[in-house]
C-alpha cells in the first residue's frame, strides 16, 4: 500500500485534512460563495446574532461575519503559506546539506540555528513591522526565517542517519553524485517528517499572524483577517461575546487539523515496513514472518496436519537409566494476531536429561530460538504457544503463575541471550545490575551480597571482578559482556542453562574462551545446558546430543558423533557438505538449492520435500513422522526409516500415542517401498 | 609476476579523534597486491581494521598515509571526478543483505542507477540489461518490480551481486559478503561469486572473519592484527603452516564441525596451557 493509501486509512487525520482542504478552498471561493461584502456595513444588523440573512451574525458595524470570515481568511492563510514557503526554502535544503557533507558547513550552519533559536521572535517581528509600516509580507518572510531552525535541525538529524545506511553508501560506491544521492535515496526517507514540521510551522504561523493583528499589526482597518476580526470582537467583548466565537472557532480548528495531519503523517512515516534497518525482535524471533504476511494470509487455508512427534522414537536402547530433567511434548507456537496467527514450531517433543548438554541447530526460520525461548515463556511479542507441555522436573511450566514463572526463570532455569551487551543497562553498574539479580536469590547484607557478586564474577572467570562490578557495559569488551550475562544467569544456581546462540556475536578466540567456560561450568555445577546454534563448529564443541531443526519442526535426534558420522536426515547431510569447512578445495559447494520454506507456506508433507535430491512422490502425500532409526537416534524422513536400525524395531509392536501416526505413514511408507 | 591490479602501499588510516578520545589508527602501514584474476583473503578479528582496508580502496576511508595503486595509477591523489569514474571499476559487496538496498526503491531502480550514472547503457536499454544480470544471479526477470521487503537474505545478496557485477568492474571488494547467511544460502552464493569469477575475470578483496569461508575462496591470504598485517601467502601455506603465533591462535579458534576432531583438538589445548 503506499503512503498516500496508509494515511487516508487513519479516519481522524482523514476528517482533518478535509476540514483544512474545505476552509482553504472556502476561503479561495469567497469570491464566490461570500454572501456580502465584507466591508459592506448595515448598522440596521450591527451586533446581531446569528440569523437567516446573518448566519454567523454581524459586527458593530453592521459587516456580515461569515463573509468576513472568508475574506479575512485569505489574508490569514496566505501569510502562513508565505512564512512556510521561506521556512521550507531555507530548512529542507539547509538541513540536508549540512547532514550529507557534515564537517565546516555542518559547524557555521548550526552555529548560524542556534544563534536564530536563541533571538526573541516577537521583538524581531514588532521591529520588522515598524520598519515596514505595518506589511504583513515582511513580517511573515521574517516568521519563516525565524523559524527554520527547527526543520533544519529535523532534517539534519535524519539526513546524518539516513547517510550512515549501507544502500547510501553502495550508491555512492556506484558513482553516484551528491546531489543525485539525496535525492533518490535520502530524501524519500524525509518526507513524513518534512511534512510533519510543515503541518506545525503553518498552525504556528497563524497563530502569530493573528496575534499580530489582534495588536494592530496586520491589514489595514476595514479589510478583514481572522487575527483583526478577534481584535475588534474584544472590542465589544462585554456587550457582545458572540462575536468572538466564530473567528477564534475557525483559528483553533484549522490550528488543531494541521496538528491531527501532522501526526497522521508521523504516524505512516514510522510505521513504513521497510524503512531503515530490519526489526531486530523480527530478525531474532521470527525472521521470515515479515517477508511471508502476505503469503501467509493468502496462503493455504489451514494449517498443515502434522502428525505429533513420538516420544519413543529416539529413546535410547537403555533410556530407564537417563534421568529426565525437562520433558517437552508436542510444543506448538504461534505469531501474530489471535486467529490470523502463523505457526512457527509445530509440535517438537524432546527432553534435556541431566547434566547434558543438548544442542539444536539450525537455520534461520528453523524454530530453534522460539523453541528455547518458550520453554520459560519469553516468547517475543505476538508469539504464544498453542499447545504441548513443558515438564521441568515434575513441575508444569505452563500452568505456572507469573510469580512462580519468574521463581523458575532465573532460578532453577537460567537463560544467557544472544546479545548480552544489549541485555545490559547502560546507566546502571554491572555491580548494581548483578546485586538486583543475586538479592532475588541470597537474601542477606550487603557485604553478603556483594561477596556472592565477586565469587559469580570470578565462576565466570573474568579477571579482577571488584574493577569490573564498578564498570559500566559500555567499559566492557563483548567477551566480558557475555561473561557478565553468564554470571547474571548463574545467580540463581540454575540446574538447566538456556544459551541462546551465546557466541554468534563474538570473534573466535574469544568464542573460544566462552565455549570453554561454558564447559568447564557445566562440569563443576552439574548443570545440563540446552544450547541453540547454527554453527555446527560450536555443536561439535559442547553438545552431547544434537537435534536438527528445520523449518519449525525437528528433523533429527541423535548423539552428536552419530549425526555428524553418519547424518539419517538428507537435510543434516547437505547441511554438513555445504559447510566450507570440510569442502574440497577448487570445488563448488554442495549447496541446497532453493530457499527454506517460510511459516505460513509450509507443504503439507515433508517441509524439506522442495529442496530435497532424494525426494520422492510420497514425500508429498503427507505429513512424515520422525521415526527411530536406532538407538537414542530418530529422523522425520521416509527414505531414512529404512535402514536396517528400523527393520527389526518394525517387527516390534509400537503402541500408545504412537499408534495413529504409524497408521497415518502406512500408506506413504508403502509407496516408499513400491517405488524402489 | 604482471602489473598487479590492486598495489597497496604502506597505508594508514587514522580516524581523528574527538576533544577527550585519542584519535583511532586503524590501518597502520599496511601492503598488500592483488593481482589480475586473483581473489586476495582478508581475515582478523573485529577491530583489526579488514573492513578499514576495504573502505580505503573504495574511497570512503580517510587515507593519512600510504598509496593505493590501481592497474598503476594513484587512486588516493585522485580528484573527486577521476574517483567516481573509478567507482565502476571498483565495486563492494556489502554484508547485510537487509541494509545494503533502499527499501523504499525497486529492485530494477536500484540495479539501473549504477549502470546509467556512469553512462554504460542508455536509458533505453537499462532494463534489458538489468534484466540480463537478475538472471546470471538466478533471479526472476519480475524481481525487478519489486521492492527489497518481498525477498529473503540469500535473494537480496544476490541482488547486491548483480547490482556490483552490472557495472563490469574489474575488482570486487566483498566485505563480509555471506557472514549474515544460513550455511545453505551461504554456499549457494559462494558458488555463485566463484562462478561469476571464472565468467567474467574477476579479482576479490574477500573479507570474512570466517577462516572456513575465506579457505575455500582465495588463492592467498592475508592476516590483519589490530590494523596490522600479520602474515600473508598463499593460502594452503598461512593455512596449514601459519609462521605467526597469532595466525595459530586464530585457526585453532574455530571449531571444527567434527565432534570427534574438535575434542581431540579441545584436550590438545588444555593438555598445554
Amino acid at each position: 500500500m503506499t503512503a498516500l493509501g496508509r494515511f487516508l486509512r487513519q479516519p481522524l487525520a482523514l476528517a482533518a485534512a478535509t476540514v483544512v482542504v474545505l476552509i482553504v478552498a472556502a476561503c479561495l471561493l469567497a469570491d464566490l460563495i461570500a454572501p456580502y461584502d465584507p466591508l459592506k456595513q448595515d448598522l440596521m444588523a450591527a451586533n446581531q446574532l446569528p440569523s437567516a440573512a446573518h448566519w454567523l451574525g454581524a459586527d458593530s458595524l453592521g459587516r456580515d461575519i461569515l463573509s468576513r470570515l472568508l475574506y479575512g481568511g485569505r489574508v490569514t492563510l496566505s501569510g502562513s503559506v508565505l512564512a512556510v514557503s521561506v521556512f521550507t526554502v531555507l530548512g529542507l535544503p539547509l538541513g540536508l546539506i549540512a547532514g550529507y557533507r557534515r564537517g565546516a558547513v555542518d559547524r557555521v550552519l548550526g552555529r548560524v540555528v542556534e544563534v536564530i533559536f536563541a533571538t526573541p521572535v516577537i521583538i524581531i517581528l514588532l521591529v520588522v513591522l515598524s520598519v515596514f509600516s505595518a506589511n504583513l509580507t515582511a513580517a511573515m518572510i521574517t516568521l519563516g526565517v525565524l523559524g527554520f531552525g527547527s526543520l533544519f535541525r529535523v532534517v539534519r538529524a535524519s539526513t546524518l542517519a539516513a547517510a550512515g545506511e549501507l544502500y547510501v553508501k553502495a550508491a555512492r560506491a556506484a558513482g553516484l553524485s551528491g546531489p543525485a544521492v539525496l535525492r533518490r535515496h535520502i530524501l524519500p526517507n524525509l518526507w513524513g517528517q518534512v511534512i510533519v514540521q510543515v503541518a506545525l510551522f503553518a498552525a504556528s504561523a497563524i497563530l502569530t499572524e493573528s496575534g499580530l493583528a489582534f495588536l494592530g499589526f496586520s491589514v489595514k482597518p476595514p479589510n478583514p483577517s481572522w487575527g483583526s476580526m478577534i481584535g475588534e470582537a474584544s472590542n465589544v467583548l462585554s456587550s457582545h461575546p458572540f462575536q468572538l466565537l466564530p473567528p477564534g472557532f475557525v483559528i483553533g480548528l484549522v490550528v488543531l487539523a494541521l496538528g491531527l495531519v501532522g501526526d497522521g503523517v508521523r504516524d505512516v512515516a514510522t510505521s513504513r515496513g521497510g524503512s531503515g534497518p530490519a526489526p531486530s525482535v523480527a530478525q531474532t524471533a521470527a525472521p521470515a514472518l515479515q517477508s511471508t504476511t502476505a503469503s501467509a494470509q493468502s496462503g493455504i487455508g489451514g494449517q498443515p496436519l502434522d502428525l505429533p512427534d513420538d516420544p519413543t522414537a529416539w529413546a535410547d536402547d537403555a533410556a530407564e537409566e537417563v534421568e529426565v530433567w525437562l520433558t517437552v511434548r508436542d510444543l506448538t507456537v504461534e505469531f501474530g494476531p489471535a486467529g490470523r496467527g502463523v505457526t512457527v514450531l509445530k509440535g517438537a517433543s524432546f527432553e534435556v536429561r541431566a547434566g547434558e548438554v543438548l544442542g539444536i541447530v539450525g537455520e534461520s526460520g528453523s524454530g530453534k530460538t522460539v523453541t528455547a525461548r518458550a520453554l520459560i515463556d519469553l516468547l517475543p511479542p505476538g508469539g504464544r504457544i498453542m499447545d504441548g507441555s513443558i515438564d521441568y522436573r515434575g513441575d508444569q511450566v505452563r500452568d505456572m503463575s507469573p510469580a512462580q514463572l519468574n521463581r523458575l526463570r532465573g532460578g532453577q532455569i537460567g537463560y544467557v541471550p544472544q546479545e548480552p551487551m544489549t541485555t545490559l543497562d547502560p546507566v546502571f553498574t554491572i555491580g548494581s545490575q548483578l546485586d538486583e539479580v543475586v538479592r532475588r536469590h541470597d537474601r542477606g547484607s550487603r557485604a553478603a551480597r556483594r561477596a556472592r557478586a565477586l565469587e559469580l564474577l570470578e565462576l565466570v572467570q573474568l579477571r579482577d571482578p571488584a574493577s569490573v562490578l564498578s564498570r559500566y557495559p559500555h567499559e566492557l569488551s563483548g567477551g566480558m559482556a557475555q561473561r557478565v550475562g553468564l554470571a547474571l544467569a548463574l545467580a540463581g544456581r540454575p540446574q538447566l542453562l538456556i544459551a541462546d546462540e551465546p557466541t554468534t556475536a563474538l570473534d573466535v578466540t574469544v568464542q573460544q574462551q566462552v565455549l570453554d567456560l561454558l564447559d568447564e561450568l557445566r562440569a563443576r555445577l552439574g548443570m545440563a545446558v540446552l544450547l541453540v546454534t547454527h554453527d555446527w563448529g560450536v555443536l561439535a564443541d559442547l553438545a552431547d546430543r544434537a537435534l536438527v531443526m528445520y523449518a519449525g519442526q525437528i528433523v533429527e535426534v541423535g548423539p552428536t558423533t552419530a549425526v555428524y558420522a553418519a547424518a539419517a536426515h538428507p537435510y543434516t547431510r547437505a547441511l554438513i557438505a555445504a559447510n566450507p569447512a570440510t569442502a574440497q578445495a577448487g570445488r563448488p559447494l554442495p549447496s541446497i538449492p532453493g530457499q527454506v520454506v517460510p511459516p505460513g507456506s509450509w507443504p503439507v508433507g515433508c517441509h524439506f520435500a522442495d529442496r530435497c535430491a532424494e525426494a520422492m512422490p510420497a514425500c508429498l502425500a503427507g505429513p512424515v513422522a520422525l521415526g527411530r532409526i536406532g538407538s537414542g537416534r530418530a529422523s522425520r524422513c521416509l527414505r531414512s526409516e529404512r535402514t536396517p536400525a528400523l527393520v527389526g524395531l518394525e517387527a516390534e509392536p509400537v503402541e500408545g500415542p504412537a499408534g495413529p501416526s504409524r497408521n497415518g505413514t502406512g500408506p506413504a511408507r508403502a509407496a516408499a517401498e513400491g517405488s524402489k | 609476476m604482471s602489473e598487479p591490479l590492486l598495489r597497496v602501499e604502506g597505508l594508514v588510516v587514522e580516524y581523528p579523534g574527538g576533544r577527550r578520545r585519542p584519535g583511532l589508527r586503524a590501518n597502520d602501514d599496511v601492503s598488500i597486491e592483488i593481482a589480475p584474476g586473483e581473489t586476495l583473503g582478508l581475515v582478523g578479528e573485529s577491530g583489526s581494521g579488514k573492513s578499514t582496508l576495504g573502505d580505503a580502496i573504495l574511497g570512503f576511508a580517510p587515507v593519512t598515509a600510504g598509496r593505493i595503486w590501481f592497474k598503476g595509477e594513484d587512486i588516493v591523489q585522485a580528484d573527486p571526478k577521476r574517483r567516481r569514474q573509478l567507482t565502476r571499476l571498483i565495486q563492494p559487496i556489502f554484508q547485510n543483505p537487509f541494509g545494503s538496498l533502499n527499501p523504499a526503491r525497486t529492485i530494477g531502480a536500484t540495479l539501473r542507477e549504477g549502470p546509467l550514472a556512469h553512462g554504460l547503457v542508455s536509458p533505453g536499454e537499462a532494463d534489458q540489461k538489468v534484466a540480463q544480470w537478475l538472471d546470471i544471479v538466478g533471479l526472476p526477470p519480475a524481481t525487478a518490480r519489486r521492492y527489497p521487503r518481498d525477498f529473503s537474505g540469500g535473494q537480496r545478496q544476490r541482488v547486491a551481486i548483480a547490482r556490483a557485477l552490472i557495472m563490469e568492474p574489474e575488482l570486487v571488494i566483498c566485505d563480509e559478503a555471506v557472514s549474515a547467511l544460513d550455511l545453505s544460502i551461504q554456499a549457494q552464493v559462494l558458488n555463485l561469486l566463484s562462478d561469476l569469477k571464472r565468467r567474467v575475470g574477476l579479482s576479490y578483496l574477500f573479507i570474512s572473519h570466517d577462516m572456513a569461508v575465506v579457505e575455500h575462496m582465495s588463492d592467498r591470504v592475508v592476516v590483519l592484527h589490530q590494523g596490522r598485517v600479520v602474515e600473508q601467502g598463499p593460502v594452503d601455506e598461512v593455512v596449514n603452516h601459519p609462521s605467526q603465533p597469532y595466525t595459530r591462535s586464530l585457526l585453532s579458534a574455530v571449531p571444527l564441525p567434527d565432534p570427534i576432531a574438535q575434542r581431540a583438538r579441545r584436550a590438545a589445548r588444555k593438555e598445554t596451557p
